[in-house]
C-alpha cells in the first residue's frame, strides 16, 4: 500500500486510534442523550394528556355533559401551540365540542391528519362516557422529533469537529515527528558522506528524540575520537619511524661504503640488527596500544587485588632498581578493582621502568596503592629531576619525549601505553610534582567489596 | 628429530627449514593448510611448526582437527599477530607455544627443543638434578653439594625452569613468558638482574659455574663440560 509517508508514521496511526475511540464515545454519549431526552419528553406529553383527561372527567361527573362541552369549547378556543386538543363526540360520531379527532386507543400513539392534511403523530387518550359519548384528548408528538433532530445535529457537528481536530493534530504531530526524523537521517547521510563533525540537532525539550539524539551524538563523538586517534597514529608512525629507519639505512650505507674487514661487516650487521629490533619493538608497542584502545580486551576483566599485583611487581623490580643504583619502596593495602591482570601488570611495570630510566643514580622510587575515598589510587613517584609543569600532561602522548629525556633510550611509548590501559579501565591519570621529582597517579574506580571493607591497615612490602 | 613445518611464506619457511636441517633435524614442509593437515595427520612427528595464517585451512583449524583425532604432537604456532587474544586463541585450539614473527632462529630452535623434550605430565620428576645442584619440588628446597640454598620465590621459579630445560638453551623471552608470565617485553633488564642474583646464590661460592650465558640468545644450565 503506497500511502503518503506522513500517513504511515506511528504518531499518525496513534492519533487515528485515539480519534476513533473519541468518536465512539461521543457517539455513545449522543445515543444515550437522544434516547433519554425522547422518552422524557414523550412521558411528559402522556402525563399532560392524562392529567387533562382526569380534569375533564371530574368536571363531567360533577357538572354534566353541557358543562364539559362548554369547557372543551373554551379550551379549544384558548388553545396555544403545543397544548392538547380535545374532541367530544356523540354516540353517532357527531362532534359535540372541540376538534374532529378519530377514535384512538384508550391510551397510546396515533396518526392524525391535521388541518393541512399532513399526518401528525399524536398521543391520544379516549374515554367512553356513561351515556355513550366519546371524549378524546390528544397532543402533538412531532415537536419531539424537532428536539431529536437538534440533538442529532449538535452531536453530528461535534463528531465532525472531533474528526477534523484529530486528523489535523495527527498530521501536525506526524509532520513534526518526520521533521525530526529527517534531521537525523540528514545527519546520518552527512556522516556517510564523510563529514564526521555533523551532529543531530537537539531541541532542548528533553523528549525521546532528544535522548536518542544525545546518545547518537555521544556515539559519534566517541567514533570521531577513535578516528582522530587513528589519524594521529598514522601521523606518529610516519614521523617517528622515519628517524630510526633513516638511522638504519645510514648504518647499512656506511657499511657498504667503508666496511673493509670481516670484523667491520660483522659490527655493522650487529648494529643494523639492533636498530631493526628497536623499530620492531616500537611497532609492536604501537599495535598493542591500538588494540587496547579498540577495547576488545574488556572481556578478560576479572576482580583482582591491585595492592597484591603491585606488591608482586615491586618484589621483582626492587632488584632491578637496586642493580641500577636506585631504590624502590612499595606500600599497599587490599584494593579490589575490576581489570585485566596482564595489562595492569604492564601498566605498573611501565610506570616503574619510566621512573628508573629517567632518574639519576641514587634516586628513590616509591609505588603505592591506597584507597582514598571511592577510588583506588596507584601512585608511582620518584625524587628525580621531575618534569616541567607545561610538559606534564604531554608525557602521556605517543612518542613524546621531554627535552631532557631525548638522550635516554626508549621509544616514547611507555606512558602512552599506561594512558591507553588506564583509559580502558575507566581510570583517571595525571602527573604531578613530587617536590622534587615526578609523581604519576592513576585513579581506578574501586569495585564494591573494597569500599565495603574499608581501608585495611597498610602493609609494607 | 622429525619436524613438520606448515608455512606458506617462502622466505620464512625456507629460513626455518634450512636452519633446522643444518642442526641435523629431518624436516618436512607443507605450503598450504590442506597439505599440512594431510602430513600432520598421517606421519609421526616430534614437533610441528604451524603458521596461523595459511591459504586453504588456517593453522588453528589444523590443530583443532589433529587434536580431535587425538594426535598429541607438540605444536608451535608462528604468528604475525602480536595480539593478546590471538595468543589465547592459539592455546585454546591446542597449541603448546607461540612465536611472533619476526623472530631470531635461535629463539625458534630453543622453543622447538624445549617442546620436543617436554615430559608428559604424569612423568614429571619431583626432584631435579644438575651436577651437584638438587631441587626438591615437593619440599620447595634447593641444595648444592649438600648445602641448603635459600631462594626468593621468583628465583626458585627461574631455577626450576632452567633445570627442567637443563642442557638446553633457554631464551630471555621464554623466561619472561614461563617464569614471569609477561607476554610483553619490559624495557629494563629484569631477567638479567634475577639471573645474576640466582648466580650469586648457586654459583658464586662454588668452583664450577652451572649457569652459562649464551651471548645474544639466553641462558643454559648444565653440568660442566656437558653442554648439548
Amino acid at each position: 500500500m503506497a500511502l503518503p509517508r506522513i500517513l504511515r508514521t506511528t504518531s499518525f496511526r496513534f492519533t487515528l486510534i485515539y480519534a476513533a475511540l473519541f468518536i465512539a464515545s461521543v457517539a455513545a454519549l449522543g445515543g444515550i442523550l437522544y434516547r433519554s431526552v425522547t422518552s422524557a419528553l414523550e412521558q411528559q406529553v402522556a402525563q399532560q394528556v392524562s392529567r387533562e383527561m382526569t380534569t375533564l372527567l371530574a368536571d363531567y361527573r360533577v357538572n354534566g355533559l353541557d358543562s364539559l362541552s362548554l369547557l372543551i369549547t373554551s379550551r379549544q378556543q384558548l388553545r396555544r401551540r403545543g397544548a392538547p386538543e380535545y374532541s367530544l363526540q356523540s354516540v353517532r360520531g357527531r362532534i359535540l365540542a372541540g376538534a374532529s379527532l378519530p377514535h384512538g386507543p384508550t391510551a397510546g400513539r396515533m396518526q392524525v391528519p391535521d388541518a393541512w392534511g399532513n399526518m401528525a403523530n399524536m398521543y391520544v387518550e379516549t374515554r367512553q362516557l356513561p351515556n355513550g359519548e366519546t371524549l378524546i384528548v390528544a397532543n402533538d408528538l412531532d415537536w419531539i422529533s424537532d428536539v431529536q433532530a437538534a440533538i442529532l445535529q449538535a452531536f453530528g457537528w461535534t463528531l465532525l469537529a472531533t474528526l477534523g481536530l484529530a486528523l489535523g493534530s495527527g498530521l501536525l504531530l506526524s509532520a513534526r515527528f518526520l521533521n525530526r526524523l529527517d534531521a537525523m537521517t540528514r545527519t546520518a547521510a552527512t556522516i556517510v558522506g564523510g563529514d564526521l563533525s555533523s551532529r543531530i540537532p537537539i531541541s532542548g525539550k528533553g523528549d525521546d528524540f532528544d535522548r536518542l539524539g544525545l546518545s547518537f551524538n555521544t556515539m559519534l563523538d566517541r567514533l570521531s575520537q577513535t578516528m582522530d586517534s587513528l589519524r594521529q597514529v598514522s601521523n606518529d608512525i610516519a614521523h617517528d619511524l622515519r628517524t630510526p629507519l633513516t638511522r638504519l639505512k645510514t648504518t647499512l650505507e656506511q657499511a657498504a661504503l667503508h666496511a673493509t674487514t670481516q670484523a667491520d661487516v660483522q659490527q655493522a650487521l650487529a648494529a643494523a640488527n639492533a636498530q631493526a629490533d628497536d623499530i620492531l619493538g616500537t611497532f609492536s608497542a604501537l599495535l598493542r596500544i591500538a588494540q587496547i584502545e579498540a577495547g576488545s580486551r574488556r572481556k578478560a576483566f576479572q576482580r583482582l587485588d591491585l595492592g597484591e599485583l603491585v606488591a608482586n611487581v615491586g618484589q621483582d623490580f626492587r632488584a632491578v632498581a637496586e642493580d641500577s643504583g636506585r631504590s624502590l619502596d612499595v606500600t599497599f593495602s587490599l584494593c579490589l578493582i575490576d581489570g585485566d591482570r596482564e595489562l595492569l601488570t604492564q601498566l605498573v611495570i611501565n610506570l616503574i621502568e619510566n621512573a628508573i630510566r629517567h632518574t639519576p643514580l641514587g634516586s628513590r622510587i616509591s609505588a603505592s596503592v591506597s584507597l582514598p575515598g571511592q577510588i583506588v589510587r596507584l601512585a608511582v613517584s620518584d625524587n628525580g629531576p621531575g618534569v616541567p609543569e607545561a610538559e606534564r600532561s604531554k608525557i602521556f602522548n605517543r612518542f613524546y619525549r621531554t627535552e631532557t629525556s631525548r638522550s635516554t633510550p626508549g621509544s616514547g611509548l611507555g606512558l602512552a601505553l599506561v594512558a591507553a590501559i588506564a583509559d580502558m579501565h575507566g581510570a583517571a591519570f595525571h602527573a604531578t610534582d613530587a617536590r622534587p621529582g615526578l609523581r604519576v597517579e592513576v585513579d581506578f574506580p574501586a569495585s564494591a567489596p573494597t569500599l565495603g571493607n574499608g581501608n585495611l591497615a597498610a602493609n609494607s612490602a | 628429530m622429525k619436524i613438520l613445518i606448515i608455512e606458506d611464506d617462502e622466505a620464512t619457511g625456507g629460513y626455518i627449514e634450512k636452519g633446522l636441517t643444518e642442526l641435523g633435524h629431518v624436516v618436512d614442509r607443507a605450503r598450504n593448510g590442506r597439505d599440512g593437515l594431510f602430513l600432520a595427520a598421517g606421519e609421526p612427528y616430534d614437533v610441528m611448526i604451524i603458521d596461523r595464517m595459511l591459504p586453504g585451512l588456517n593453522g588453528l583449524g589444523i590443530v583443532k582437527t589433529i587434536r580431535a583425532a587425538n594426535i598429541r604432537t607438540p605444536v608451535l604456532f608462528l604468528t604475525a599477530l602480536a595480539g593478546i587474544d590471538d595468543r589465547v586463541e592459539g592455546f585454546e585450539a591446542g597449541g603448546d607455544d607461540y612465536l611472533v614473527k619476526p623472530f631470531a632462529f635461535a629463539e625458534l630452535s630453543a622453543r622447538v627443543t624445549a617442546l620436543a623434550r617436554r615430559p608428559p605430565m604424569s612423568e614429571k620428576p619431583t626432584v631435579l638434578r644438575v651436577s651437584d645442584l638438587e631441587m626438591d619440588l615437593l619440599k620447595r628446597k634447593v641444595m648444592r653439594s649438600g648445602r641448603d640454598i635459600d631462594l626468593q620465590p621468583r628465583e626458585f621459579q627461574l631455577l626450576e625452569y632452567l633445570m627442567q630445560n637443563a642442557g638446553r638453551l633457554v631464551t630471555r623471552t621464554m623466561l619472561l613468558e614461563n617464569v614471569w608470565d609477561y607476554h610483553f617485553d619490559p624495557k629494563t633488564n629484569i631477567v638479567e638482574t634475577h639471573v645474576s642474583r640466582l648466580r650469586g646464590k648457586i654459583d658464586k661460592d662454588f668452583p664450577e659455574q652451572l649457569i652459562e650465558t649464551i651471548r645474544g640468545s639466553g641462558y643454559m644450565i648444565h653440568a660442566p663440560g656437558k653442554a648439548s
